[in-house]
C-alpha cells in the first residue's frame, strides 16, 4: 500500500535557455565547375544543406548523347520555379531526346533547352546564386561549366489598385512585389528607348535586386551617380524593402519631413521620370522610391494632373486649408483660449466657455488627451481587419466620444477640433507627410499651451526652417519656392491647365535638356500660324 | 559663407529693417520728430542709400579680417575682428531683449521673460545652426505674406485716419532728428561690411532693399500718425501693436492683433537669428574654425544670458556709430591702401 503522506515533488518541466552556439562552418570555396558531376552535387549540396533544406530539390537524370548515358543533375527551389516549365521544356527534352553525335554542351543549348533566357557559368557559387530567385541550374558530366535557366514561377500579387494613392480619374494600376513587373509597367507608359534601368544589388547576403531607373538625355548625371552611389554603399547583411533603402540613403533621419517620394503608382514615377528625376526600385517591394523630393511634389496628389484645372485648383486649395487644420488648428485653439481669448468674436468665445463648463480638465490636458485617443483609433483601424477597423471607428468615433462629452469630460467644442484636424490629416496625400503633420501637431499644442500664440508660431518658425535648410539630393526642400527656380508661383501654388503650364523642366533638378513642352502647345487652336481668339 | 540669392538677400534686409522700424523703431521717430517722423524715415533710407552706394565695390571679394588687418595693421585688425564679435552678439541680445520685454508687456504679461527669451534662444539657434542660406530663403518664403498682412492692417485702419493729424506738417522741425534714428538702418550697414558674399551684389540688393524697407517703413508711419494724434501717438511703446487694435473686423476674430504678432514674431525671430549667425560665423572667423555649427550653442548661450541686460539704447547708439561713421571711414583707409 502507498504511503498516502509521502511527498511526492512535481515532475519540473524542462527549461530551455538559449545558449551560445557557433557560427556554421564555412563551405571550402570551390570556384569553378568541376568536369566531375560528383564534385559538383557534393558543392551543391553543402551550399543549400541538403537534405536539412526540405524545399530544394535536387534531381538527377541521365541524357542520352551519342548512345551513351551521360549523368546530369538539375537544383531548383520547390515554390519558386515553374514545374510545368522545368518537367516540359527541360526534363522532358533532355531524357526524352538523344541526339546522335556533336558537342554535348553545344547541343543541350541550341537544340534541347528551348528557354529564351539560358547562360552558362563556369563559377558554381555565382551559378548557384542564382537558385534562390527561381532560376534552375543544370550540371552535366564531363561539362565544366553550368546552365543557368530561368524558370521563375513563384506566386505573386497581381497589378491592382494602389491601396494608398486611390484615385477616382486616372489610371488604376499599381506596383506590386516583383521587380520585372514594375519595370515593365514604367517602361511600357514611358515608351521611350531613353529609358535607362540599371541593375543594382542591394545588402551583402540578400543581394535583393533592385534597378535605377532614369531618363538617359533628361536627367543630370551627377544626381544618377549619387542616387547610385548612396545605394551602393548600403553595408547591411539583408535589405528587403525600399522603404529600408530609403532610411538608409536620406540625408537627415531625424527630421520630421520625407527626402524622397514613396510611390505605388507607375504614372507618378514616370512623370517624375521625365522631369528629370531617379526612380528606385527594389525586389520584394511595392514602394518606388523618387528623389529628389521637394514639399511640393508631397502636397500635390497623382489626381491633381487628371482633372481639369477648375476641380484641381478646388481641390489644391481645400488641401492647403487641410494642411493648416491639420497642423496648426489644435494649436491655435490651445493658444486662443488660453492667453488670447480677446482676440475672439464674445459670442464665439461664450458659446467656446460656455460648452466647457464642467469639464474637470484644461484645455491642454482635454486637447492632449482627445488628440491620443484619436490617434489610438487611427492606429487601431489600421491594424485590424477591414470589417472589424470601420465598426472601430464608429465605436471609437461616435459612441465613445458622445459617451464622453456626456460624462463631461470632454467638450462638444474639442470632438469638433479633433474631428475636424482628423480628417483635415486624411486628405494629405504623402502618407509620410501625413505622419510628420502628425508629430509636428503635437508640438503645436505644448507651444500654444505653454506660451500661446508666441509659442505656436516659434514653433512653426523652427519647423519650417528645418524644412528650408533640408536637401534632398543637393535640391533644397521647399524648392522652387525658396529658393526661387523657374516655375511660376501661382501655377506652383494652385496649378494651372496643362497647355499652360511652364515650357521648361524645374531648373533646380538642372536637367540635361530643359524643354518640356512648346509655348502653344495647343496647335489646333493656331490658324496659319496665329492664335485664333 | 553660403550662398544667397539676391532677391533672397534683399528680403533678408527688408525684413531687418521692418523688425526695426515698424515693431519698436517708429516710436522713437514720432517721438523725436512728431507729425514728421515719416519725413524722418524718408530721409534715413536716403542716407543709408548713399552710403551704400559710396561703400559699393569696395571691399569686392575680400572676408572682414582681410579688410580690417589691410586697414590697421594685424594686432588692431585683431582686436577690431573681436569687437565686431562683440558688438554682434550685444546687439541680438539687445534685440531679443527688447522683444522679450515688449512681448511680456503686451501679450504674456504672466510668462517669466526667461522663458520668454529660452524660447527665442531656440529659435535663433535653429536660424544660426541652419545658416543665412536658410534664414534668407525663409525671409523670401514670407516676404509675400508678411506684404499681405501689413496691407490688411493698413487697410483696416484706414477708416480710422485723419489728415488734419498730419499738421504740423514739419513736426518739431528739428532735421537734426534724422541722424538720432539712422541705427535702425545700422544693421543694413553692418552685415554688408561683414559678410562678404553679400557685398558681391550690394548694389543691386542695397537699392531694392532700402527702397522696399523705406516705403514700407514710412507707409507704416505716415499711418500711424494720421490715426494716432501726437502727441498721443508718442506715448505708445509698440505703434504697429495700436494700429491694429484700432479696427474692428469682427469676423471669427474681433481683433487684428493675431496678424500683428505674425509680423512681429516672425521678423523678430529672422532678425536676432540672422545676427546670431553672424555672430556665429565672426567668432569661427576669428579663431579660423571650419566647423560653424560646433559653436552655435556656445554663442547663442552667450546671447541669451546677455539679453536680460537692458542696453537697447547703448547698443543702438554704438551701431549708428559703427555704421555711419566707422564703416565709410575703413572704406576710405582701404581705398587708399589698395591704391
Amino acid at each position: 500500500m502507498n504511503n498516502l503522506f509521502l511527498y511526492k515533488s512535481k515532475e519540473k518541466a524542462k527549461e530551455f535557455d538559449i545558449t551560445p552556439s557557433q557560427r556554421a562552418e564555412e563551405i571550402p570555396p570551390m570556384e569553378n565547375v568541376s568536369s566531375e558531376l560528383t564534385k559538383n552535387l557534393e558543392y551543391a549540396k553543402k551550399i543549400f544543406s541538403i537534405p536539412k533544406n526540405g524545399d530544394v530539390i535536387i534531381r538527377e537524370f541521365d541524357i542520352n548523347f551519342s548512345k551513351k548515358k551521360v549523368h546530369a543533375f538539375i537544383i531548383c527551389v520547390d515554390g519558386l520555379v515553374d514545374s510545368t516549365s522545368i518537367n516540359d521544356l527541360v526534363l522532358r527534352p533532355l531524357m526524352r531526346v538523344s541526339p546522335e553525335q556533336g558537342d554535348i554542351r553545344e547541343t543541350v543549348v541550341r537544340t534541347l533547352l528551348p528557354q529564351s533566357q539560358l547562360s552558362s557559368d563556369t563559377d558554381i557559387y555565382n551559378a548557384l546564386k542564382g537558385v534562390n530567385f527561381g532560376n534552375a541550374v543544370l550540371f552535366i558530366d564531363t561539362v565544366d561549366s553550368a546552365f543557368i535557366i530561368d524558370a521563375k514561377g513563384w506566386e505573386h500579387r497581381s497589378i491592382a489598385n494602389p491601396e494608398n494613392e486611390a484615385v477616382i480619374q486616372g489610371p488604376h494600376e499599381g506596383f506590386n512585389e516583383m521587380l520585372r513587373c514594375n519595370t515593365a509597367l514604367i517602361r511600357k507608359t514611358l515608351n521611350t528607348p531613353d529609358l535607362i534601368m540599371e541593375n543594382i544589388l542591394v545588402g551583402n547576403t540578400s543581394k535583393t535586386p533592385g534597378a535605377v531607373a532614369y531618363i538617359r538625355n533628361v536627367t543630370n548625371e551627377s544626381l544618377v551617380e549619387e542616387v547610385k552611389r548612396r545605394i551602393s554603399s548600403i553595408d547591411a547583411e539583408y535589405v528587403f524593402s525600399s522603404l529600408d533603402v530609403e532610411q538608409y540613403i536620406e540625408e537627415a533621419s531625424f527630421l520630421p519631413v520625407p527626402q524622397m517620394i514613396t510611390t505605388e503608382r507607375p504614372d507618378r514615377v514616370c512623370k517624375a521620370l521625365t522631369e528629370g528625376r531617379v526612380a528606385f526600385i527594389l525586389n520584394g517591394s511595392s514602394h518606388v522610391l523618387i528623389m529628389p523630393a521637394t514639399f511640393f511634389d508631397l502636397i500635390t496628389s497623382a489626381e491633381d494632373e487628371y482633372l481639369r484645372y477648375p476641380y484641381s485648383l478646388l481641390i489644391r486649395v481645400l488641401r492647403y486649408l487641410a494642411v493648416f487644420l491639420a497642423l496648426l488648428f489644435p494649436g491655435i485653439f490651445a493658444a486662443l483660449l488660453n492667453y488670447h481669448p480677446e482676440l475672439l468674436l464674445t459670442n464665439i468665445l461664450l458659446a467656446v466657455s460656455s460648452s466647457r463648463t464642467f469639464v474637470p480638465f484644461g484645455v491642454f490636458t482635454e486637447l492632449i488627451l482627445m488628440e491620443v485617443a484619436f490617434e489610438l483609433i487611427k492606429e487601431a483601424g489600421i491594424r485590424v481587419p477591414g470589417p472589424i477597423g470601420s465598426t472601430l471607428g464608429i465605436v471609437g468615433g461616435l459612441i465613445v466620444g458622445q459617451a464622453a462629452v456626456e460624462a463631461n469630460l470632454v467638450s462638444p467644442i474639442m470632438i469638433i477640433i479633433v474631428a475636424v484636424t482628423g480628417i483635415a490629416s486624411f486628405t494629405v496625400p504623402s502618407y509620410s507627410l501625413s505622419f510628420s503633420f502628425r508629430f509636428s501637431r503635437f508640438l503645436y499644442i505644448i507651444g500654444g499651451a505653454l506660451m500661446g500664440l508666441y509659442g505656436v508660431l516659434s514653433v512653426f518658425f523652427i519647423n519650417t526652417l528645418m524644412a528650408i535648410g533640408v536637401k534632398s539630393f543637393g535640391v533644397p526642400f521647399m524648392s522652387p519656392l525658396s529658393p526661387v527656380g523657374n516655375v511660376n508661383k501661382t501655377e506652383l501654388v494652385f496649378g494651372a491647365p496643362i497647355w499652360k503650364r511652364g515650357t521648361e523642366r524645374e531648373n533646380y533638378l538642372h536637367p540635361k535638356d530643359m524643354y518640356k513642352k512648346a509655348k502653344i502647345s495647343r496647335k489646333w487652336r493656331q490658324t496659319n500660324g496665329e492664335d485664333r481668339k | 559663407m553660403e550662398k544667397t540669392g539676391n532677391k533672397e538677400t534683399a528680403s533678408l534686409f527688408i525684413i531687418l529693417v521692418i523688425s526695426h522700424v515698424i515693431i519698436s523703431g517708429m516710436a522713437g521717430f514720432v517721438q523725436n520728430s512728431g507729425t514728421a517722423a515719416f519725413i524722418n524715415v524718408l530721409c534715413s533710407a536716403l542716407l543709408t542709400l548713399a552710403l551704400v552706394l559710396f561703400c559699393s565695390g569696395a571691399f569686392a571679394g575680400r572676408g572682414i579680417t582681410e579688410v580690417v588687418c589691410k586697414c590697421y595693421g594685424k594686432r588692431a585688425g585683431g582686436i577690431i575682428i573681436f569687437l565686431f564679435f562683440a558688438l554682434t552678439v550685444l546687439n541680438a541680445s539687445s534685440r531679443m531683449g527688447v522683444f522679450a520685454d515688449v512681448l511680456k508687456k503686451y501679450v504674456l504679461s504672466e510668462t517669466p521673460k526667461t522663458l520668454i527669451l529660452a524660447v527665442m534662444g531656440l529659435c535663433v539657434f535653429s536660424a544660426a545652426y541652419f545658416g543665412i542660406e536658410a534664414v534668407t530663403r525663409y525671409s523670401l518664403a514670407l516676404f509675400a505674406g508678411f506684404a499681405v498682412i501689413f496691407a490688411v492692417i493698413l487697410l483696416c485702419a484706414y477708416p480710422e485716419t485723419e489728415y488734419i493729424n498730419l499738421c504740423p506738417v514739419f513736426g518739431k522741425g528739428n532735421f537734426l532728428n534724422v541722424f538720432s534714428m539712422l541705427y535702425v538702418f545700422s544693421d543694413f550697414v553692418y552685415i554688408y561690411l561683414i559678410s562678404k558674399n553679400i557685398r558681391r551684389s550690394v548694389k543691386k540688393v542695397a537699392i531694392t532693399s532700402v527702397t522696399v524697407s523705406a516705403l514700407i517703413s514710412t507707409v507704416a508711419v505716415l499711418f500711424y500718425t494720421l490715426c494716432v494724434p501726437y502727441p498721443v501717438s508718442g506715448e505708445f511703446e509698440y505703434p504697429i501693436y495700436r494700429l491694429a487694435s484700432l479696427s474692428n473686423s469682427a469676423v471669427v476674430f474681433q481683433r487684428l492683433d493675431g496678424l500683428v504678432y505674425i509680423l512681429w514674431f516672425f521678423s523678430a525671430f529672422i532678425s536676432a537669428g540672422a545676427l546670431g549667425y553672424f555672430a556665429v560665423s565672426l567668432f569661427a572667423e576669428m579663431f579660423g574654425l571650419a566647423d560653424r555649427r560646433a559653436i552655435t550653442s556656445a554663442v547663442i548661450v552667450l546671447i541669451f544670458l546677455l539679453s536680460g541686460i537692458d542696453m537697447a539704447e547703448a547698443v543702438n547708439t554704438l551701431m549708428s556709430v559703427f555704421a555711419f561713421l566707422f564703416v565709410p571711414f575703413t572704406v576710405v583707409i582701404f581705398r587708399r591702401k589698395v591704391k
